[in-house]
């Protein structure tokens, strides 16, 4: 028995490595995907007041910030027992929205495109964003600027681009103003040409990468995130809807917050990052994928016309509940595209600079649950609070928890396709890592650390010393 | 007073990690600083893709940040920036100053003369402080990139 080691992966945000269990004949028989960084923050708040939980959760992350302040200001609130001002829940929607669009850019143009563009088998050293704009610098260039858009808009609402401070327990800190909606409905334009322009060149495209779809974590798999009542896709709030991968539903209109009655956390001894089941179906069988795939087959449609048109296209190329997890990347374009128009409608709401924008409350239940979907996927925060408002206990279930035993078999699935012997060519590394990228996982949030990623691969024998090592 | 339309300070570090948030506690003063009246000074974790968009535009780049090569600790330089990017793997969150010149000409079209301003540190550990040796160095921080600025604008007048 050998071992090969991929340590850490790259270009994902946060440290991980992967590890390929090889028979003596050389050929893969188990993988894993193991999240190497440790987070605590789940520590680290007890003992602070419940109402500094927004800003002190948001550190958790440089990439989705407000994810977190959405989720646990939700669950303040439920220990506040108060409803937010309607315009709070709008305001909160846009930036949101906002931080989904330059989130899944960064995913998209920086960390993924150069796999797209300039192929699997590409030199890995011009296989980065800055091959990108060497070679095709339009489509470069419109990943700055999607991202940019998305951070300007943060910025204009909360003050900065990361860790803005706006969205408190009991709604935003302060309304809107007239010359920032308008602003930012003055980009709007050219952020939905950019956009259009990358879906189309995706779509041009997408037929280059068919080996690739067809293994790349391509197995059937339950299928959550937050709908609304109609239909229509939930960024920041609705119910659960849960399916299976032909799309008979196992749960609608659930309420999500009781989340320990359908989901369970497993915890294995080779990872940092818990791993999430749905309960009914047992561990590890109760596997589920969350995100812009996941959402894409849960919803009906994403409500706004354009993305809509866009989805039945998605639907009739791939079917209405495609399995494989190549389709995030279309997925996540389509729901970047959704994003900046529905930016756009809620900032044209009439009431949108209304300046009643918070709730105020001290603290009247011991406990609260917040719901919301982050760039990637459904996001919970659980809080329990002493008479005085202090945190007792948390509990954080992130998307990349949800997706963890999905990505571990697509490892599995990809690893087997293409680690043949005891010796590691590159592609065949970068197609590993590749899988995992599809989902976008952030470790940070799973677990919180710092930054980038060197990668060494080893390949281990059954006795642990090194056969073959690669490294980058 | 100079007049510094046109030119880009990035103070950039850690804020939470002492003395490697000189570059950042550099562009609050800068921002502040009446002599660089028309100057748009910004402040990063690091210096980010989308960077090379406001890099193009601007005639002159200061970049402001911590060093940790061996030397006096508070101790001041300023070198100017060439377009040899540094050894080493590329990565896609942020990219070093060379690279960051590159893509502003790959993307954009052009890239302005660019100055780096470091100053070493003393300690990096966690901590929104400086250590007390680069916080009285930072007098002299600031100094820099005003000179720097100041005979950049007169080359031009």
């Amino acid at each position: 028995m050998s071992e090969i080691i991929i340590d850490p992966v790259t270009r994902i945000e946060g440290h991980s490595r992967i590890s390929i269990q090889l028979d003596e004949h050389g050929e893969v028989v188990d993988a894993h995907f193991h999240v190497t960084q440790f987070r605590g923050f789940e520590r680290i708040s007890q003992g602070r007041p419940f109402h500094e939980m927004p800003s002190l959760m948001a550190r958790i992350c440089g990439i989705c910030p407000v994810s977190h302040l959405i989720a646990s200001a939700k669950a303040c609130e439920e220990v506040m027992a108060v409803s937010i001002p309607p315009v709070a829940t709008r305001l909160r929607r846009v930036m949101n929205l906002a931080q989904i669009v330059q989130s899944h850019s960064l995913s998209f143009f920086h960390l993924s495109s150069p796999d797209l563009l300039l192929g699997f088998d590409a030199d890995p050293t011009s296989r980065n964003f800055l091959g990108v704009a060497e070679a095709a610098p339009q489509l470069a260039l419109d990943g700055v600027a999607m991202r940019k858009f998305g951070q300007q808009i943060i910025e204009r609402l909360g003050g900065k681009r990361i860790h803005p401070g706006w969205i408190v327990p009991g709604g935003v800190s302060h309304p809107l103003r007239a010359e920032q909606r308008d602003e930012i409905l003055a980009a709007i334009p050219d952020a939905l040409e950019r956009i259009r322009r990358t879906i189309s060149w995706y779509k041009a495209n997408v037929a280059r990468w068919t080996d690739e779809a067809a293994v790349f974590a391509n197995f059937p798999t339950l299928y959550m995130g937050l709908v609304h009542d109609n239909g229509n896709i939930g960024y920041s709030d609705g119910e659960l809807r849960v399916i299976d991968g032909k799309g008979n539903v196992l749960a609608d209109h659930r309420d999500p917050k009781p989340y320990w009655e359908y989901l369970g956390e497993a915890v294995e001894p080779w990872s940092y990052l818990k791993s999430t089941y749905w309960k009914d179906l047992g561990y590890p069988a109760g596997l589920y994928r969350v995100g812009p795939l996941a959402r894409l087959n849960v919803i009906d449609q994403f409500g706004t016309a354009e993305a809509d048109d866009e989805l039945q296209q998605y639907r009739d190329h791939l079917g209405r509940y495609p399995s494989s997890s190549f389709y995030y990347h279309h997925a996540r374009l389509l729901e970047i595209l959704d994003a900046v128009t529905s930016i756009k409608e809620n900032l044209s709401h009439p009431e949108i600079l209304d300046d009643r924008v918070r709730s105020v409350a001290e603290p009247n239940r011991s406990e609260g649950v917040g719901v919301s979907e982050a760039p990637r996927g459904t996001l919970m925060h659980h809080y329990r609070v002493d008479a005085n408002g202090s945190v007792e206990w948390a509990n954080l279930v992130i998307a990349t928890g949800h997706n963890n035993l999905a990505m571990n078999k697509g490892v599995l699935e990809v690893a087997r396709k293409y680690v043949h012997g005891t010796e590691i060519p590159e592609p065949m590394l970068n197609r590993v890592e590749a899988v995992i990228r599809c989902f976008d996982p952030c470790l940070s949030c799973s677990t919180h650390a710092i930054g980038e990623m060197p990668l060494t691969l080893q390949l281990l024998a059954a006795d642990g010393h090194v056969l073959d090592e690669l490294a980058r | 007073m100079i007049l510094a339309e046109d030119v880009l300070v990035i103070g950039y570090g850690n804020p939470l990690r002492g003395d490697d948030g000189a570059g950042w506690k550099a562009a609050e003063l800068l921002a502040e600083d009446p002599r660089l009246a028309g100057a748009v000074v910004l402040a990063r974790h690091q210096l980010t893709p989308e960077l090379a968009d406001d890099v193009s535009r601007a005639s002159l780049v200061v970049l402001v940040d911590a060093s940790q090569e061996p030397g006096e600790p508070g101790t001041v330089s300023s070198y100017p920036l060439s377009l040899d990017p540094a050894s080493g793997p590329v990565f896609s969150h942020h990219v070093d100053p060379a690279r960051l010149l590159q893509l502003a000409i790959d993307l954009f079209g052009q890239a302005p003369p660019a100055v780096q301003v470091s100053i070493r540190v003393a300690d990096v550990g966690p901590g929104t402080e400086l250590s007390p040796t680069v916080d009285a160095a930072m007098p002299t921080l600031v100094g820099t990139v005003i000179d720097v600025i100041n005979e950049h604008c007169h080359a031009d007048a």
